[in-house]
């Protein structure tokens, strides 16, 4: 598959995914939960797998959650890579250098993540391991599965991360009004926090802060 | 204001010269999302960009970004 050129992203994304989606704080991080939860599915068929493999229910359970993992995975980190314009999905050397420096966060952050969770995994782990057996008997197929969910958390977490800490977006251009739902994009955070900072400039107001008119 | 506060005048003058944030994007070489973050306050460019922004409008880099607030127009005429 050929790398992703901006100019491609631009024609690929333009219309999709619907601005409704990534908006507000509030839409893009329910975005980013179906995602995680998408990675969730993989350790839930790890569990699976440990307490009921070897057997059809288990390895059917398995495929099904996978499946559904990576198609819904799919959909949302293209979604993602249109939401962020390229800071995730575009090769490095067609980034500037605020989508470079806002990868650069992003990943620092993800690789923090993952450290958590490695950690929690292990702390899980040793607790769960029965009290005195020095000898655990584990399905096969639970191990790859956690293996699997571990490689997927991994390779995920930037996409979600980048969602996650976006500010709102400015508008295209000044002929880019808004998403169509007739309201201000800055307004409707839904957490109550704008994504204009007080006293900064924009389309023209007279302001106080960061943008003299 | 904070110690990393950067004020710029880039939509004034973008407003000014009739330039799109597509246009100056282009010509700076950024995406035009950024220059709508620098407008907004929520990047601060390096010392190369600004410079660039400077060179783009042919004005001196402190017409463009300052470290305090810029004036009102008209405040100084009272």
């Amino acid at each position: 598959m050929g790398e992703l050129t901006p100019g491609q992203l631009e024609a690929r994304y333009r219309d999709w995914p619907p601005r409704s989606w990534y908006a507000t704080r509030g839409r893009r991080r329910i975005l980013v939960g179906v995602g995680a939860g998408s990675a969730g599915l993989i350790w839930v068929s790890a569990i699976v797998c440990y307490y009921l493999a070897p057997s059809l229910t288990a390895m059917w359970t398995t495929f099904a959650l996978t499946g559904a993992a990576l198609v819904i995975y799919v959909v949302v980190y293209s979604a993602l890579v249109g939401v962020t314009r390229g800071v995730i999905g575009l090769a490095e050397r067609h980034l500037d250098e605020r989508q470079s420096r806002e990868r650069q966060k992003i990943q620092a952050n993800a690789h923090r993540g993952t450290t958590v969770t490695l950690v929690v995994l292990g702390v899980l782990l040793s607790v769960a391991m029965p009290r005195g057996e020095t000898v655990v008997q584990i399905p096969a197929a639970a191990i790859v599965m956690l293996v699997f969910g571990v490689i997927a958390t991994h390779v995920i977490l930037p996409s979600l991360m980048a969602g996650w800490q976006m500010s709102d977006p400015p508008p295209d251009d000044e002929d880019d009004p808004d998403d169509g739902d007739g309201r201000d994009d800055e307004e409707q955070d839904e957490d109550g926090r704008s994504g204009r900072a007080p006293g900064r400039s924009g389309d023209g107001q007279p302001i106080d802060g960061k943008t003299a008119t | 204001m904070s110690a990393e506060d950067v004020y710029n005048r880039i939509s004034v003058l973008r407003a000014e010269r009739g330039v799109s944030r597509k246009d100056l994007a282009a010509a700076l070489g950024v995406h035009y999302q950024t220059i709508g973050y620098l407008e907004r306050g929520q990047y601060s460019p390096s010392l190369f960009l600004a410079l660039r922004i400077a060179e783009y409008f042919e004005v001196p880099v402190e017409v463009v970004f300052s470290l305090r607030p810029f004036p009102r127009l008209g405040s100084e005429v009272k």
